[in-house]
């Protein structure tokens, strides 16, 4: 077993959860969270949201105003009034707000503040009522209508994606067998490494040559001035070397492409690039950096921030 | 040598973010740990009667919210109705002073009209009778 994969795989945040009082039994109509927060719960990096949503609304069953069932199709999480996406693994979402966090703590130029040092991240469940006069659900927000089932085969799709970039076709998924999937997605759940692997390793080129490219997604860190989570950019990233020098890719080779001005005028790389919660290097080796830290969707989500 | 720092820094992430894990609750083990008591129970029964009550009473207050709603905008049409009415009593009020005047005018005229004729008639009268 591969010592990196077990340690990204053994990540785990410190989240507090905030509920909005109108949620509330006892709450006031208005909408403002409550001052203390409710659950102070441990979530694996490497797990979606709503896989957790029903076992912390039954942990608050008995303050909530309504049936757990009616909530979770209408509720959703914010970080500082920002909408969190759940489509997205819990590890990158908290990597994209906290990224100040995560530059600080491994960077001995900043005075480590006290916030990265102990880690937590705070987010609000909010829920809308059906029979409420504004009912609307935040602008850009897809509802979890059809609970887990709708996560799957969101992350079954991918997947597929994930698949197609690396192989140039998706016929490895389509050829899994029925008991292979449920296996697959059973494992995330359980938190199961070798399950994962045994799987995954099927899907993913063996060696750096199988590559057609590799499934990358970059995303710039969470910014106050927005109302929503930026859409990811999608590069293409060949593992060969154009130019015929030796060596292998380095992430400096592929970033550059897509973000040019992280260069200085002197050659010196600016800017930081996170994944997993740790600082990349631009003389990391892009092939290794896929094979150890990739996400449960198949992706290496890459947090680019350039102060 | 990339890889030693890659395991270091992964390292360094897991302990940063296991500072203080004692005081976060593990999901994964959250359901399992919850074993219903029975006074956990009766709780339980005694919030679902709670929350019945609670929707009633919601539903009260939506009920009485659309009763007010409607007051309201039979409050409004009584008030635009009035406004109306003012209008026209206003409107009318002008149109009578105008004509108070002009009756007055009339009759100051008919008045002086009439002193005219009885004036000549008098004054024919009394040149028959000096005659």
């Amino acid at each position: 077993m591969n010592p990196l994969r077990s340690l990204v795989w053994k990540g785990e945040i410190n989240v507090q959860i905030y509920v909005e009082e109108s949620l509330l039994i006892g709450g006031k109509q208005q909408q403002h969270a409550s001052s203390k927060p409710l659950l102070n719960l441990r979530f694996p990096r490497d797990t979606f949201l709503p896989m957790y949503l029903t076992s912390i609304l039954n942990q608050l069953k008995l303050s909530l105003k309504y049936e757990i069932e009616k909530i979770i199709p209408r509720c959703w999480f914010s970080y500082n009034e920002k909408v969190l996406p759940w489509f997205l693994p819990i590890g990158v979402i908290f990597d994209m707000t906290m990224s100040n966090d995560i530059i600080s703590r491994s960077n001995d130029t900043i005075k480590p503040t006290r916030r990265s040092i102990i880690s937590t991240w705070p987010i609000k469940l909010h829920f809308k009522q059906k029979e409420e006069t504004d009912r609307k659900l935040p602008y850009g927000f897809i509802p979890l209508i059809a609970g887990e089932g709708q996560l799957e085969s969101f992350w079954m799709h991918r997947w597929k994606q994930a698949c197609f970039i690396m192989n140039g076709s998706s016929k490895i998924m389509m050829q899994l067998a029925r008991h292979e999937t449920v296996s697959f997605w059973n494992s995330i759940k359980q938190r199961d490494l070798d399950g994962f692997t045994e799987i995954s390793s099927k899907i993913i080129p063996a060696s750096e040559s199988g590559f057609r490219m590799v499934p990358i997604k970059y995303h710039l860190p969470y910014n106050n001035e927005t109302n929503n989570f930026e859409s990811p950019i999608q590069p293409v990233v060949k593992l060969i070397q154009n130019d015929n020098s030796k060596g292998p890719i380095v992430l400096q080779d592929v970033i550059l492409k897509d973000f040019p001005d992280l260069i200085d005028i002197n050659g010196e790389f600016k800017g930081f690039m996170i994944a997993q919660g740790i600082i990349l290097q631009p003389s990391d080796s892009v092939y290794e950096l896929y094979s150890s830290l990739l996400n449960i969707d198949g992706f290496l989500h890459i947090i680019i921030s350039n102060s | 040598m990339s890889e030693k720092s890659l395991l270091e820094r992964l390292e360094v992430r897991n302990a940063v973010e296991a500072h203080y894990k004692e005081l976060f609750q593990d999901i994964i083990t959250l359901d399992s740990n919850n074993i219903t008591t029975s006074s956990n129970a009766q709780m339980n029964t005694i919030v679902e009667k709670y929350r019945e009550e609670l929707k009633s009473k919601d539903k009260d207050i939506n009920r009485l919210q659309e009763i007010l709603d409607v007051m309201n905008k039979n409050n409004e049409r009584l008030n635009d109705e009035i406004i109306s009415m003012t209008i026209e009593n206003n409107v009318l009020e002008d149109k009578f002073n105008t004509l108070n005047e002009e009756h007055n005018k009339l009759v100051q005229r008919w008045l002086s009209k009439v002193q005219q004729d009885a004036d000549a008639m008098n004054a024919t009268i009394e040149s028959r009778g000096s005659r």
